[in-house]
This record gives structure tokens, sequence and C-alpha cells, in this order.
């Protein structure tokens, strides 16, 4: 009996051990190692990962909205060229904070878009650091794959830069997850700038002049995006050499209509120095690929969904208001139909009464949402036909419309400014000129039968500039003009020190149309750039004497 | 949802050589022990009566003296059977006065001889009511003994073994399952709620809604459903799907110290379930039956057509502007017109969208079961079917189960069996509590002047809002079925090695497959439309094995000493895999074209993801009991998992100690009867993450790691990204409880008091902590051992049953529960615990409304203090600065660190929405045939953040409706107001997170009003029935609360995430409780 017992207790403590050492082993599925993924194919498809993050949908929720690559609520929005839109001011609520600059830490807004451009930061810095480690790769590739992460790199620490100002800088020795404790102060702006001219110098220097996959950055785009990096340092000297460059070198050219630069068919053509790949229908879910950033964007009417945001101030609507001869009035007095406008208005934003793209029918006012608080104008430049097979006509509406980092204008337009700033208005007033011939001679919104044009179209050039002031005020304007809705304004107005000035006497005549405007302040010094997300404040570590790293920018 | 390039396929034969030499060893188990049980039965084959008593209460016979000496008077015969007709072995007939007492044999016959003839006679049986029966001159008796289920000596399946009701030491609840079969009840959590202190039920109004039990409080972060146990397999999943009917007995381990043996994963309480067996005797058949209707009850106010203009007008009026909408035109006025549009196809109305939203609906149920059990096998099998349509147009749920349990002793040392279950679900539901998609609160945002259909007779809406029409989205998804199948159950055996010693091997199965529908068809309405069609196929398999085996020991030494040792093991492998398609463009909306071929093809996406988890545990248990006065019981566990790296192992234990003080020789009291004091502590480990998140890797992410590289418009090159941040050291949460309880029997027991306190605290919580976002988007968290926190609280109970030989019989039971929760600790640097973005966006309008922070208890309320109204421009001027617009009739907001602004840094912690205490009260009374009962429960103290009034109370959303509190909104002749003045610009940003939100959600209710009626013996027997019951039950009779929005008990979030616990009490428009009046049958022959 005993040994019977004792045999059974030995079985069953045989039995109780049996799972073999593996059973609580378990590996993820479809997951690449550390060793698997320095195999050239995959690190090929690492760099596809870097690159994916540039549209700013970071994870698989639906509000890129609130990190939209194309800057409509950061630029524009913010700005004399947009109102908030959508269903009142409390839609989206955040962003109308944002609008009548009560913008705070918290808001969703002020985080998401920083982890989306650190998101970009550390996948390019990720690639960087495999690809220096690795040797499964040929050397001129990866030598041109280094450039293009740098590029991408350097651009999203741009974007950080013009957006939140003083950031903290990350290179791809940032490993671990300590390592991102890094203060936002450490480095002068000088030094920031520099880091970032250094990486589009490195991808200038390693980058083809044209590249096979047209998505990847072109030597050209490196050079160009260093003008924008000059420019924005109002470093002029170097800004004239490197535009020179690229307008010799580049091969770009502006298309002969304003109209086809904004469809997809064109998106990666001769006017376009660096964009944003969009797709729809690729088979992701949820079409996340394509302008998934601006997907609230859609102007309502009997063909769109009625979303409503962004919408065209009534200052801008001015601002295309043109004199006798084609120029721009500037006294932003109220455009009445019979007035010369200037054609780009019907490219830019749906108007009462315009034809809205090739379908057939005007844009009405009541297309438009919630026109007590945000007036009858739609937005039109990023928008598609509803019968393009490049829109998606369900959920969440987006397009494949690429989105335009750096197109030719700008480099045009920037090197006529660093002209002005070198004294130099006649060859500033010749290029100016290019791109308001373009408008000229291009082709215009016509009425519905086609008979005439929709509008009393009248785009002149300039005669002659016979001072700075009158030079400046013609580019700062003609960049208002052709980039209207692309998310860049707020930034101009910043970096050329004007914006407390504009959005103040802005707001001072826009609130007696948009009543929520009313005692709403630019406070200069203070509101050119966004907080510091709160979160990174809190989360962002402490120095040895248990200072917080991050310092909040000033008056937040 | 992960797009996985490389799959690996499930491997059968994997699989069963991991169970291969578990197997062998138990074959050669069960063959040593058939030859054991051979040579035993050949020895000795004579029943053992101490064996069958060897649970019963010592003290029950003192009174009883076996005096063979009387004068014999009279000589009675009888029988003793229990309700059922199954004689009753060993049942004591005592002559009432005398010390004269016989029990009865095998068959339940006994013969006592009396002093006269019409003595009267005192029948007992453990677990039965005691009945007295005056003889008046019968010499032949047939008495019946109804089951006692308040008696304090029931067995009480507790870990892997069993035990005495009356020697438990640690906090175990005991549900009264009988009367499940006798209410209308839906699913087994709703057997739980209100029965047990310390134990809350988060309901789920939805149909086929599996609420959540919350046992003694929240104590960790994430997960904290508790453990279920059924029949010996631990499981979490399905349990919606077990039909309360089948449960036998249902037991609610509370502390550390009865649940520890579960070890991992039962942390959080662990809920025991047996399911029916047959009973000896002849063969049972039980029909139940109850079908009713429900109607939605308490539905909020919103504002009609014409309040909504004049809100809107006032609003103009306060933002000095013009009036002028679309819809109700331009003037001193708003003006109804007949038609909200220029083509005259919607006309205007004025609906209650509320109301168009719900129906009554219908609740049907039919449970036949067949049972029967001899000496050597017993085995039940039911059949069960339950459909619940939803008040909520267009939904509903149904239930099929099925279930064979079946058990053989081989020989007398032996016995194995088998429970299955099989259930087949069906369920149509819709979003709701959550802002966005939930046809609820769309609603809310309807304005009551858009008509449900244009003149067309189709689905329309509101010209000048984006959001689709609450009815015609629900009528879109009427055909959305999820269906589920699943199979559970477990085999087993159970050998006598030896007298006292016991094997038993368990191997329990989980197998479900979930396949879910989702077509969503063209349609266009005034601002909203979907132009193609689109389809979503997904099909979701979970395998869940766990294998048991366990030796149980027990013995008594001299007659004083009782030990029982447990030593087992237990592995456990769970895998699940998902699968789904996707196709949009399909030629029509009818049912027939929805199918994934009949879409574009271009158009198709797929996506597959599986994990795996694994579990091993190895455990002992020892209880020891001396003279049935001093009890003691130890634990000790250790769990390794899958799931961690470095620290795979835990090792958790458990001690608790009960002394029976009315046992003690000292003990002498008449008024009580039982008093036993309890100590108990224990650990409990939790391990609940999702699988791998101890490494890292690479992968495609089809939503954030494609790009068209190639300048396409169409066609995307798969990206990699990092998988996520890995922690190779996460550890092993633990959580530790003391638990004190005193336990009180009055009256011969037929009043009891039980009071328990604990204090529970969890170290180490498991949570993935948000990095500084300047980790990136994409992983921007880390699992982590972060913090403590702690729930203490007071339960009390007190059961109340007259005596059992009164014609009039009341019992009653009340429960209190005060449970305090908080996190105690947060590591350096994590300053709080908040739900992350794409939760915010979806389900608060990124607002950001609870935070769990050190000091507050988890899903604190966090914003602005809202301290009332600014009557005057002086007042403006004498508060701290919040705006330049701000105007007399905003709120005024409490500048908190007094620096003169009103800015972020002015928030705080606003509320709770835990309640302060919480009780409930059963009552039930029979009379003669008549029974009824009344069910009360409620909560006091617990606050609501009613997000509905984001849309409802804010005309900052112009053209969505209101509630109708914006008719009494402030103004210069409305003063008194607590609702801010109607503003479409809203300068003060009264809509922000404040206390504004946060209202008082105590409330009583009275949940069940039930009676019945059960016929007579006499009718039974011409109809050949043993029961025959009819009731009728009204739920939710009434509730009594402050609280404005749909419903006060608010419970979890529906979106599934484990950020539910994050936010925990704030109102998105929820399903609605419904009051439901049903009318049932009970029958059994």
């Amino acid at each position: 009996m005993k040994t019977t017992i004792k045999f059974l207790f030995v079985t069953i403590a045989l039995g109780l051990a049996s799972c073999s050492s593996d059973f609580l082993e378990k590996d993820p599925y479809g997951e690449l190692t550390q060793e698997q993924i320095l195999q050239e194919e995959n690190l090929e498809a690492l760099i596809i990962g870097a690159y994916s993050i540039l549209n700013g949908q970071i994870d698989n929720a639906s509000n890129a909205f609130n990190s939209p690559a194309s800057n409509w609520s950061f630029g524009d929005v913010v700005s004399d060229d947009a109102y908030k839109g959508g269903g009142g001011t409390g839609d989206q609520n955040n962003i109308h904070q944002m609008e009548i600059f009560t913008t705070n830490p918290a808001i969703i807004d002020i985080e998401r878009k920083w982890k989306a451009l650190y998101e970009g930061v550390r996948r390019s810095n990720s690639v960087i650091k495999l690809l220096n480690e690795t040797g499964d790769i040929t050397a001129t590739v990866k030598e041109q794959r280094l450039a293009e992460m740098k590029f991408l790199r350097g651009h999203f620490y741009f974007e950080l830069k013009k957006i939140y100002n003083r950031i903290p800088f990350l290179d791809e020795n940032a490993i671990s997850l300590s390592d991102f404790e890094v203060s936002n102060t450490e480095l002068s702006e000088e030094d920031l700038w520099g880091k970032i001219e250094v990486d589009f110098n490195a991808a200038y220097n390693s980058l083809p002049a044209a590249q096979e996959q047209t998505g990847r950055p072109s030597k050209y785009a490196a050079l160009a995006y260093l003008l924008k990096v000059y420019v924005y340092q109002k470093k002029w000297g170097q800004a004239l050499a490197v535009s020179e460059e690229v307008i010799q070198n580049g091969g770009y050219a502006l298309m002969d209509n304003f109209e086809e630069v904004f469809l997809p068919e064109n998106d990666n053509g001769s006017e376009i120095i660096f964009s944003i790949q969009q797709t729809i229908n690729d088979g992701a879910p949820n079409n996340y690929n394509g302008a998934i950033g601006d997907r609230l964007l859609p102007p309502g009417g009997p063909r769109y969904p009625g979303y409503g945001f962004l919408r065209p101030t009534q200052n801008l609507v001015n601002a295309f208001k043109t004199d006798v001869n084609g120029l721009p009035t500037l006294d932003n007095s109220e455009l009445t139909v019979s007035d010369n406008v200037d054609a780009r208005i019907d490219f830019t934003l749906g108007r009462p009464g315009i034809p809205y793209k090739d379908l057939g029918i005007l844009y009405e006012a009541n297309w438009a949402r919630d026109l007590a608080s945000y007036g009858p104008y739609g937005p039109k430049k990023r928008v598609l036909s509803a019968n393009s097979s490049f829109y998606l006509p369900v959920w969440p509406y987006v397009n494949a419309l690429n989105y335009y980092i750096i197109r030719y204008a700008d480099v045009l337009l920037w090197r006529a400014e660093a002209l002005i700033e070198t004294g130099d208005l006649e060859g500033a007033r010749i290029i100016i000129n290019k791109v308001r011939l373009r408008i000229q001679n291009g082709s215009k919104i016509m009425t519905l039968d086609g008979s005439e044009m929709a509008a009393n179209y009248s785009v002149g050039v300039y005669p002659v500039f016979t001072n700075y002031d009158q030079a400046i005020v013609a580019l700062q304007t003609e960049r208002r003009l052709e980039f209207a809705h692309e998310g860049h304004r707020f930034f101009d107005l910043v970096r050329w020190g004007i914006a407390e000035d504009i959005m103040n006497s802005y707001i001072a005549s826009e609130k007696n149309i948009r009543s929520y405007l009313n005692g709403v302040n630019f406070v200069g010094g203070k509101h050119e750039y966004f907080p510091i997300p709160q979160s990174q404040v809190d989360l962002g570590g402490k120095d040895e004497n248990g200072t917080l790293l991050i310092t909040q920018n000033p008056g937040y | 949802m992960k797009k996985f390039p490389i799959l690996r396929n499930f491997n059968l034969f994997m699989f069963v050589n991991k169970l291969k030499t578990s197997l062998i060893t138990l074959f050669l188990i069960s063959t040593v022990i058939q030859i054991e049980a051979y040579a035993d039965i050949n020895k000795k084959s004579k029943t053992n009566f101490e064996e069958h008593n060897i649970f019963a209460h010592k003290k029950h016979f003192k009174e009883i003296v076996f005096d063979k000496n009387v004068s014999i008077q009279s000589i009675v015969t009888g029988k003793v059977t229990d309700s059922n007709g199954v004689p009753l072995f060993g049942a004591s007939i005592l002559e009432k006065g005398t010390n004269s007492g016989v029990t009865t044999d095998f068959d339940g016959n006994f013969k006592i001889n009396t002093k006269d003839g019409n003595a009267i006679l005192v029948v007992s049986y453990l677990g039965f009511q005691q009945r007295e029966i005056s003889l008046a001159g019968q010499t032949n008796l047939s008495i019946i003994l109804e089951e006692d289920s308040a008696n304090l000596d029931e067995i009480i399946v507790t870990g892997y073994t069993s035990e005495r009701k009356s020697d438990l030491t640690g906090a175990v609840s005991i549900i009264q399952v009988d009367e499940a079969t006798d209410q209308p009840l839906a699913s087994v959590n709703e057997l739980v709620q209100g029965r047990s202190a310390g134990v809350e039920v988060l309901r789920s109004n939805a149909p086929g809604g599996n609420a959540a039990i919350r046992i003694r409080g929240f104590s960790t972060v994430r997960n904290n459903d508790p453990l279920y146990v059924i029949d010996g397999v631990p499981t979490t999943t399905g349990i919606n799907l077990i039909n309360p009917n089948d449960i036998e007995s249902l037991q609610v381990l509370k502390d550390a110290s009865s649940a520890s043996i579960y070890g991992s994963r039962a942390a959080n309480g662990v809920v025991v379930i047996t399911t029916k067996k047959g009973k000896q005797g002849k063969i049972k058949v039980a029909y139940d039956f109850y079908s009713g209707m429900m109607t939605a009850m308490q539905l909020p106010k919103l504002a009609s057509a014409s309040q909504y203009g004049n809100g809107l007008w006032k609003a103009f009026e306060n933002d000095g502007i013009t009036p002028s909408n679309d819809v109700y035109g331009s003037g001193n006025m708003p003006i109804i017109p007949p038609f909200l549009d220029a083509d005259k196809t919607i006309p205007s109305t004025n609906i209650n969208w509320l109301e168009a939203l719900f129906n009554p609906a219908s609740i049907t149920s039919h449970n036949l079961s067949f049972s029967k059990g001899t000496d050597t096998s017993n085995s039940f099998f039911s059949l069960g079917y339950f459909k619940q349509d939803g008040i909520l147009k267009y939904t509903g749920f149904d239930r099929y189960t099925f279930r064979a349990n079946t058990s053989f002793n081989v020989g007398s040392k032996i016995k194995v069996g088998e429970n299955l279950a099989l259930t087949f679900s069906n369920t149509t539901d819709s979003n709701t509590n959550t802002l966005l998609g939930s046809p609820i609160y769309d609603a809310y945002r309807m304005p009551s002047i858009a008509p449900l259909r244009n003149t067309s007779g189709e689905f329309t809406g509101y010209p000048l809002n984006d959001i689709q029409n609450p009815v015609g989205n629900l009528f879109r998804n009427k055909d959305n079925e999820d269906k589920t199948l699943r199979v559970f159950g477990n085999i087993f055996a159970e050998v006598d090695l030896l007298k006292g010693l016991k094997f038993k091997t368990n191997f329990g199965l989980t197998m479900s497959n979930f396949s879910s529908t989702n077509f969503n068809p063209t349609y266009v309405e005034p601002n909203v439309q979907r132009e193609l069609a689109n389809l979503t196929k997904v099909e979701q398999n979970l395998m869940e094995w766990a294998f048991t085996n366990t030796l149980n020991y027990t013995t008594t030494i001299k007659d004083k000493h009782t030990v029982n040792f447990l030593v087992g093991a237990e592995s456990i492998e769970s895998e699940l895999e998902t699968l789904s398609a996707f196709r949009q463009g399909f030629p029509g909306n009818d049912l027939n074209f929805q199918i994934l071929a009949a879409g574009d093809a271009g158009t198709q996406q797929n996506n597959n993801g599986k994990i795996e988890s694994s579990l091993v545990s190895y455990f002992g248990k020892a209880n020891y009991s001396f003279d049935d006065r001093y009890l003691a019981s130890y634990t000790i566990r250790r769990d390794g998992t899958s799931k961690l790296a470095n620290n795979k192992w835990g090792t958790f234990s458990a001690a608790s100690f009960g002394w029976k003080i009315s046992n003690e020789e000292f003990f002498t009291s008449d008024i009580i009867s039982m008093m036993k004091l309890r100590l108990g502590w224990g650990q409990n480990g939790n391990q609940d993450i999702p699988p791998y998140v101890t490494s890292s890797g690479f992968l495609s992410d089809p939503f954030n790691s494609n790009y068209a590289i190639d300048g396409g418009q169409n066609v995307v090159f798969n990206g990699y990204i990092l998988s996520r941040n890995s922690n190779s050291d996460l550890k092993w949460e633990t959580t530790e409880q003391f638990n004190i309880g005193l336990d009180l029997g009055l009256i011969s027991n037929r009043l009891n008091f039980t009071l328990d306190y604990f204090n529970k605290e969890t170290n180490d919580l498991l949570l993935e902590r948000n990095l500084a976002p300047i980790s990136g988007g994409t992983n921007s968290a880390v699992w982590d051992n972060v913090g403590t926190m702690k729930n203490h609280g007071l339960e009390f109970g007190a059961d109340y049953r007259n005596d059992a030989n009164k014609e009039f019989q009341i019992s009653a039971n009340l429960n209190v529960s005060v449970i305090r929760n908080e996190l105690t600790s947060l590591n350096e640097g994590i300053d709080f615990v908040g739900i992350d973005a794409s939760s915010l966006r979806n389900n608060n309008f990124d607002q950001e409304v609870s935070r769990t922070a050190v000091g507050q208890p988890i899903a604190s309320f966090y914003g602005w203090v809202a301290d009332g109204i600014f009557q005057n421009q002086s007042e403006i001027d004498a508060h701290a600065t919040q705006s330049t617009g701000t105007s007399p009739g905003d709120i005024r907001f409490k500048d908190i660190n007094n620096d003169n602004v009103v800015d972020d840094k002015d928030r705080q912690f606003i509320g709770n929405p835990h309640p302060d205490f919480t009780t409930n009260l059963n009552l039930n009374f029979e009379y003669k045939n008549f029974d009824m009962t009344l069910f009360f429960r409620s909560s006091f103290g617990n606050e609501i953040y009613d997000l509905t009034r984001y849309y409802s109370d804010f005309y900052n959303l112009s053209s969505y409706n209101k509630h109708s509190r914006i008719a009494d909104a402030w103004s210069t002749e409305n003063t008194g107001s607590s609702v801010p003045r109607l503003s479409l610009n809203d300068p003060n940003n009264n809509i922000r997170p404040s206390s504004y939100y946060v209202k008082d959600g105590s409330f009583v209710r009275l949940q069940s009003l039930q009676m019945g009626y059960s016929f007579d013996q006499k009718i039974l027997e011409t109809l050949s029935l043993s029961r025959l019951r009819v009731y009728t039950n009204l739920q939710n009779v009434f509730t009594i609360t402050n609280y404005e929005g749909i419903d006060p008990e608010i419970g979890l979030q529906n979106y599934a995430s484990d950020n539910r616990n994050l936010d925990i009490g704030v109102d998105r428009a929820i399903y609605p409780p419904s009051r439901t009046f049903t009318l049932g049958l009970n029958i059994a022959f």
C-alpha cells in the first residue's frame, strides 16, 4: 500500500511537471525580431514606416485632425485666413480656444501635433541608428537612405521649431526611454537651427538629383528645404545662393493653370518639390492613408458631408479684391459681386453663386454649416470634386491629393523675398509677376453654361516697386493669395514679425461679423508660438536638482 | 487590429503533445486505482454511518438522547422524504417534550413509540426545515421536509474543495440561486445583484448586455472583473451566455484568504458556480417559463421645437447678433416653418426623438430540464431559450442554451463525469454610452423640429447638422448580427485512493466562435450620406483549456482534530485568433447582397491577428479544525505566466483563522445560537495584461506604417514600425488583503448577522503608463508597475427568517456596503493616470473629465469648480479674470491658485463616482399558497458627470437640440437659474469641464416586485405534478433620485477598453433601464 502511494505521488508529480519548459514562452505573431529587421528588405520597410508618419496619423484613432500634416488648424485657423468652422464654437472647442487665443498647454491638439512630429523624429532616428549598425545593405543605398531619413528628421524638427519654438532635440543615439528626458532650453535658437541645417545639408550632399520613386526627396528638395530654413532665419545671403541653384538645376516649373496644381493627377508634377503622398482605396482600413488630417474639411452641400471646418474669413475673401489694374486693393474693403477679383479666389474657396469644381452646381450659402457663427464661405482648394475617383465618398471622406510641403511657387517667392531684403526690388518684382502671370494667363472658373467667367477676374502685374515697403507688402500679399489655406499663413506672419499687428487689426474688424471674436486679443511675445504640451512638461523628467527639464513657452 | 504578414497555423499535434505526459499519468493513476478499488471492495463493503454525517453539526445531536426504555403507548410508522419524494436517510424524529427519538433508515422509513396518540413529533434533517407534526391519532405518516436554504451547514464549494459553511474562515457570500428559477433573470450577474454586501453589479441595460461585477471595489486600474470558476473550470469570458436556470449554487469569494487558492486572476474575487446535477430519486422534469413586456422609463425631457427656437433667439440676443437661421427664419421671433428645406421635402414637426427611439419590447424565456440520479450515476439535461427584444428599436438578443451534466460511479471509489454547455447567441445591438455614434446620444442632439421621415417616406434629418437620423441609423443596422457559439465544459475523474484521500483530475475547455456582420447601407439625408455601402465581417475564435489535478486528504484524529490537505497543479493555455474582411460598393442594400462576394473586389481589405498566453500553477492548502471550535487554513500558490519575462513566477500565500465561540463550553446564551470570529490575510497575483508587452519587435500596422513611396494614388508599400515599448522587468501585481469578520446567529439561527471589515492593498499596479509625448504618438506608453491602490470597507449583512412552522412566512435580507477606494501612490514622475487621447476623442469630445490621481479614488472627476452664476458686472469685476467676454449669466469658476486668472491651472478634483454606501433589501413573504418578493436597491453619495449636457445645455453647439432646462436659463428676468445664459459664442467657455456637469447620483429603487401562487398538493396530484406555480414580476417599479439624466446607474462605458475603469460614472446617454412586466410559470413533475 505504501509503495502504491509513493508511486502515485511520483507519477502525479511527473504529470504536474509535464508541461515542457517552453510552455511559458509565447512569441508574438507577425513581428520581426531585432535581428530580422536588419535585413535589407526589412530595413527598406522600416524606412517606409518612417515616411508613413508624415501625414500625422500616429495610431489607429480617427482624430488625425488634431495633428494635421496640412496645419489647417495651426497655420490657417489661427491666422486671418480662416475660422475654425464646424457645428458651432463648441464643436472641436479645443481648436476654438486656439482660434480665440485662449490656447492652453492641456489642449489635445497641442499634444497630438507634438506627438506626431516627435513620432517622425523617433522613426527617422531609429532607421538612422539601424542603418549605421548594419552591413546587410549596399553602401550606396545605405548612404541614400540615411540622407532621406535626415531629410525627414529635418522636416519634423523644422515643423516643431516653427510651431513650438523651444523644443528638446534628440538624435539617433537616444535609444532607451530615459534618453528621452531632455531639456528644451539646452540648445540655443541658433544651435537648433544649426542642427536642422546639418540634416538638410547632409541630405543635399547624398541624395540623387532625381528619385526613381517620387515619394522620396531629391537633392533639390533638400536644398529647397534648406532655403526655407534660411528664410525662417532671415539668412538672406544663403537664401539667395541656394534658391539660385534650386531654380537653375532643380528642373521645377510652375504649372500653366493654378487649378491643376491641386489635382491628384499632378500631385507629383513639375511644381511639386516635396509632398506627403496620400492614397485612398489602398486596402488600408479606414483609408487613413488619405488626407486624414483634413477629414473635417468637406464643405457640405448635396455631395459632401457637412462637417464644415476650415472656413474662409471675410478678410481673406476681401484680400482677393483687385483694382482696375488687377492689383490687390490692400484696403480689405468688402468684396462685392461687381468688383474685380483675383481669379485664385474661386480656386481657393467656395463662394455663393460660383460653380463648385466640376459638379455642375453652384456653391450656395446653405452648404455652409452654422452660418450664424462662421459665415457663408467654404473651403475649396484642397477639396476634390465629389466626382473624382480620388475622393472617397464614404467615411472618412478623405482624398488622395498630396499635401505640398514645398512647391515651386514657394521657392520663387522666397527668392523674391530674399531679393527684397537684400535690396534687389526689381529682381523680386520679376519673380512675383511670374507667379501672377500664371493666374493672368491661366484658366478661370466659368459660369455653369461655360459662356463667361464666373466673376470679374482681373490679375495684373506690378509695374514697378518704388520702395522696400511697397515691395515687401506686395510679396506678403502674394504669398497670402497664392498659399491661402495651405497651412502657411500664420507662420509667415510670425516670421515677418507682423503677427500681433495683423491679427489684432483683423480681429478688430472681423468681430463685427463674427461676434465670438469680441474681446479676443493676440498677445505679442506669447501667441507667436504654441505652448509646450502640459504632459511634456509634467512627464519630461527632472534634472539632478529636481527641476523640470522642460520650460514652458513665455506667457503660458 | 494588427495586420500580420507571418501566420503560424494552430497545430493540434503540438497541443496534444503538451498534454501527452499528463494524459499518460492520468491513465496510470486510474489503472492503479482500479486495482486498488477492486481489492478494497472485496475487503469491506459495509456502509459507514459516520461518513454520511461527517459534516453533521455535533451540537444538534446533543439534545437528542436515544432512550429505548420508555413505556409503549402507541406505535407510529412513517416515511420522511424531501419535496421531490426522495427518501431522507438519517432524519431524526423526536417526540416533543420527551427524550424519545429515532432516525430514519435508508428508505426514509421510521418507527417510533410514542406516549400517546396525540403526541407531537419533531422531524429534523440536516439542510431541511424542521417540522412539528401533531399525530392526532394518525399512525402512519408521510412527512415531507422542505429544504432550508438558510441552514447553516450547507456544503460550500470553495477552492477546489468543499467546506461546511460553518467552517468558512474567509469572506464568502452564498447566493440563494434556487430563487433564480422563480424569477425572470436574464443572466448570472443579475442573480448576484444586490444579494451580497461588497458585491456591486454594474448593469448594462442593453439586451444580452454583459453586466460587470465588482467585488470589494476597484482593486486595480485595469481589468477589475472577477474570475468565474464554473464546475472547477476557470473562465473570464462569456458570462452572459450562461443559463442562470442551470445553476445549482453560486458563491462569491470576496477576500484573499478564500480566493487565493485560485491565485492569479483571483485578485478581483472569485465567483464559484456549480451547475445542477441529477438528484437521487425518480426522474424530475421541470419547466420554467416567463414572458413579458419592457418599456423605456424616465426619459429626459428634451427641448421642443419652439423651446429650441426660443433658446436660439435668446442666444442671438445675448451675443448681440441679429437673429437669423436657415430653418427658424429671421425676425423678432423664431418661426416654425412648414418645411425645413427649400424643396419642401422635409416637413417640420415637434417630435420627441428619445421617445421615437424606443418601443415596447418583449422578453421570453423557456427552460426545460430533466434530471435523475441513482446510486451509481446521475444526469442532468436542460434546454433553454431566452429572447429579449431591445426597447431600442431594431435591437435584440437571442440565446439558446443546452447543458448535459453526467457522472458515473465506477465501483465505490471512482467517479467520472462531464459537464457540457453549448450556447448560441445572436445579438443586434447599437453603441450606447459613448458620445460618438450612439443613436441615443444622437437622439439627444437631433432637433425636435426635424421629422422622422421626409415627404417621400424616407428617413431624413436636420439640414443644419451632421448627425444621422438615429432611428434611421438603427433601422440600417437591423440586420447586423453578432453571433457567438460557445462550447464550455469539463471532464473529470475523482478517485478515492484511501480513506480520506481523494485524487481529482479535471480538464476544462472553452471554445467560442464569434462572428459578426456589419453592413452599412447607402443612404442620403440632408447633410449626411453614404454613397457606397460597405460590409465588414469579423470572425474571432477563442480556445482555452485548463488542466487541473488535485490530491485531497481529509482525516479526523482522536475525534477532535480534523485536517484537510490539498495539493494540486494547473496549467492553462489560451489562444485568440481574429480574422476580418471588408469590401465596399455593393449593388444594393438588400439582405441578399450582404455578402462580401457581392462587393467591389478592388476595395477589399483583410486582417488577421492571433495572441496566445499560458499559465502554470502549483498550489497547496491545509485546513485544520480543532474540536469544531478553532479553525485554521493556510494556502500557498506559485504561478508562472507567459506574459512576463524576467519575473515569470510569483508566489502568493494566505492564512485564515476562525473561532466558533458559540461552541465553547463557557458559551451559554439563549439568544445567540452561533457566533464565529474570522480573521484572514492573503495575497493574490494579477497578470492581466496583454501578451508580449515584455518584448518588442517590428510589425506592419495598416493604420500608420504604410506609404505610397512611388507616388501612387491607391497603392501603398508595407512599412514596419516598432511594435511597442517593452519592459522585460515587468512583474506581478499583488493584492494583499486583510479581513476580519463576525458571524452571529440568533433565535436558532433564524436571525443572522455578518459583519466584515476588509483592507485591500494592491501593489505594483500594472498599467500602461503614458510617456512624455516626446516619445512619439505610436508607442507613447509602456507597461509598468506603477503604484499602489487601497480599498477598505465594511460589509454588513442581516438575514431573518421567521419560524418555519408559522403560516405567515417572512424572510428578509439586508446588506450594506461601505467601500473607500484610493490610489495611494504612483511612481516618481507620474502625476496621474488618465485615459488616452483616442478614447477622449470618441467618447468625450476631447474633454478630460476624469483622472486617477494619488490621494483620490479611481476615476475622480476633474475640472474647474463652477461656483454659481455671475449676477452682475460688479461680481465679474470683483472676480479673477476668466475672459474678456464674460457677462452676467456666465458661470463663475473658482480661482483655485489665487493668481487672479482662471486658467487651466485652476482645475481640481470635483467629484467622486463612488457611492458613500449602498444598501440592498430583499423581503419575502409567504402566506398559504401565496408568495411575494420585494427587492430594493439603493446607493448614496455617488456622483455622476453628466456629459450629455455638453450638447444639451450650450448653444455654442447651436445646430443640435437642447434639454428643456434651457428654457429656464439665466437671464436678467430669471436670475435665480442655475443654467448659464445662452450664447452661441460662449466667450466665458461655460462649456468647459467643470462641476457644473457633476450631479448627485444617489437613488433608491424598487428593483423588483413579485407575487406568486403555488397550487395545492391536491390539485398537483390530480395533475400528476409535483409543483405548479404562477407569478408576476415587475422590474424597475420606481426610482427615487434627483438625477435628471436617463438613469443614475451609469454602469461602465460601452467601448471595449480597459479605460472603462478610469472614467466610470460619466453619463454619455446610457441604454435606459426598462420597466419590465412578466408573467411566469414553474412546473415540475
